[in-house]
């Protein structure tokens, strides 16, 4: 079965026959985990940086920022079996458009910045990533083997 | 205007091979001389006018060292660039000949080093987009050891009003330029850069070492990775990290205008300013100058 994560959300499958994808990652980020052992495979598909632009929304859905969406994930994976020492963490997205490069909008470039410090202050390194550019991707992993495919321009490639 | 250059080498085959490296990079030479030790090396430098001089260090008669110390005593000499071609291993012996402003290559050398420290010794000016070189090292390091998103300085301005900076940390460096960086910043993005960096947990706070230590350590990262984007990679050059210090203010000069390029990061919790300052070739008008910045 093929699971579709939108903006803000995640999405767990265990299933070996199972898929989990996201599409239009732009300056979103798109984290996928995978453990090997039990076979989990999710992929969180975060929109802004911090929560504290709004704490109302992150108390309604933590998934839409990275500071209260990542741990919330990594906990949930946690929480369906998954070891933190197991965990292969890939991550994708953080695109900036064009025309904005610098400054207050370069939302890309803040997301993968509060998640590199998240990641450091929790100990987890990541082995392997695709950040930043300019082009939307598609993000998706494979709950049997934990193949994590990315496409951007139409080009598939394994990440 | 064209380059006299002086060649001191015991070895007649290095003296050849180092003036074919000086044909190959195509430079406006004027006249080649040649000396086998440093004795006679100095009969030539009272003899004619030479602008550049190429050295070994391990000499008879006079070494290396001991003729760079002479030429130094020499008023006309005193500035003179030095570029010196060793298979030297000593770190103390290269940090002692950097700190008279020589610039070091070590054998066996491509001819491309040569090409590239006789560049940057004649050419000896600051590249002109040093502010923007200056601003990409800074974000690199600041991103990748800080976890820090620098804002552009439009933005800064506009939401931090007056800048605050109460404290400052720099880095001084030795080589074919001598010059300093200055990181100033205020308490507040101190301590949160340093939080950072020993990923600390929200509301855990860094001591005031770790923070100086931080700051002193990100100052550093940034001249290492900027002097080679300014001079190019063959340069070598020593540094030397300052205590950090409340701010004197203002950056004074003596001699020459330095090469000055400044860039605000506009952090979360302030301002971080990087101020570089380096004189080509001047290296004691540089010195001087060093001490009137503190």
């Amino acid at each position: 079965m093929r699971h579709v994560v939108g903006v803000s959300e995640r999405c767990f499958a265990i299933d070996p026959a199972d898929v989990v994808i996201t599409h239009a990652l732009g300056s979103c980020l798109g984290i996928a985990v995978y453990d090997p052992v039990v076979h989990l495979a999710g992929i969180l598909h975060v929109m802004l940086p911090s929560s504290k632009i709004d704490p109302d929304k992150a108390r309604a859905n933590p998934f839409m920022f990275v500071d209260t969406g990542v741990p919330a994930f990594f906990l949930e994976a946690y929480a369906r079996g998954a070891v933190k020492s197991r965990l292969i963490v890939k991550v994708a997205g953080g695109a900036t458009h064009r025309n904005v490069l610098e400054g207050p909008l370069a939302i890309g470039k803040r997301n993968w910045m509060v998640l590199k410090r998240l990641f450091w202050q929790n100990r987890i390194l990541v082995s392997a990533e695709e950040v930043g550019g300019s082009a939307a991707r598609t993000l998706s992993i494979a709950a049997a083997t934990g193949l994590v495919t990315l496409t951007s321009a139409g080009v598939p490639r394994i990440l | 205007m064209a380059l006299n250059v002086l060649i001191v080498d015991d070895s007649v085959v290095m003296r050849t091979m180092l003036k074919r490296c000086l044909a190959m990079a195509e430079l406006n030479l004027g006249e080649l001389c040649e000396a086998s030790n440093g004795h006679e090396a100095l009969g030539v430098l009272e003899r004619h006018w030479i602008d550049v001089v190429i050295a070994d260090i391990n000499m008879p008669v006079m070494n290396g060292e001991e003729l760079i110390g002479r030429m130094r005593e020499l008023p006309e000499h005193a500035k003179t660039p030095v570029i010196v071609v060793s298979t030297e291993g000593s770190q103390t012996r290269i940090e002692r000949l950097e700190n008279k402003g020589v610039t070091f290559i070590r054998k066996p050398f491509r001819p491309e080093a040569i090409r590239d420290v006789m560049t940057c010794v004649t050419q000896g000016s600051p590249p002109t987009d040093l502010p923007r070189l200056l601003r990409e090292v800074a974000e690199q390091t600041f991103n990748e050891l800080a976890f820090t998103f620098p804002r552009d300085q439009a933005e800064a301005v506009a939401s931090n009003g007056v800048p605050n900076f109460e404290v400052e940390a720099s880095v001084q460096f030795n080589g074919i330029f001598a010059g300093r960086l200055v990181l100033t910043t205020g308490r507040a993005a101190m301590a949160m850069v340093a939080a950072n960096m020993l990923g600390l947990m929200d509301g855990e706070r860094a001591s005031a070492d770790e923070q100086q230590d931080a700051l002193k350590e990100l100052v550093s990262v940034v001249c290492g990775n900027l002097l080679p984007a300014v001079a190019g990679t063959q340069m070598v050059f020593s540094l030397h990290s300052q205590a950090l210090h409340p701010v004197a203010g203002g950056l004074a000069f003596v001699g020459a205008p330095p090469a000055v390029a400044s860039v605000d990061l506009d952090l979360e919790c302030g301002l971080v300013r990087l101020t570089y300052c380096a004189e080509h070739r001047d290296i004691h008008a540089t010195a001087a100058s060093a001490g009137a910045i503190a």
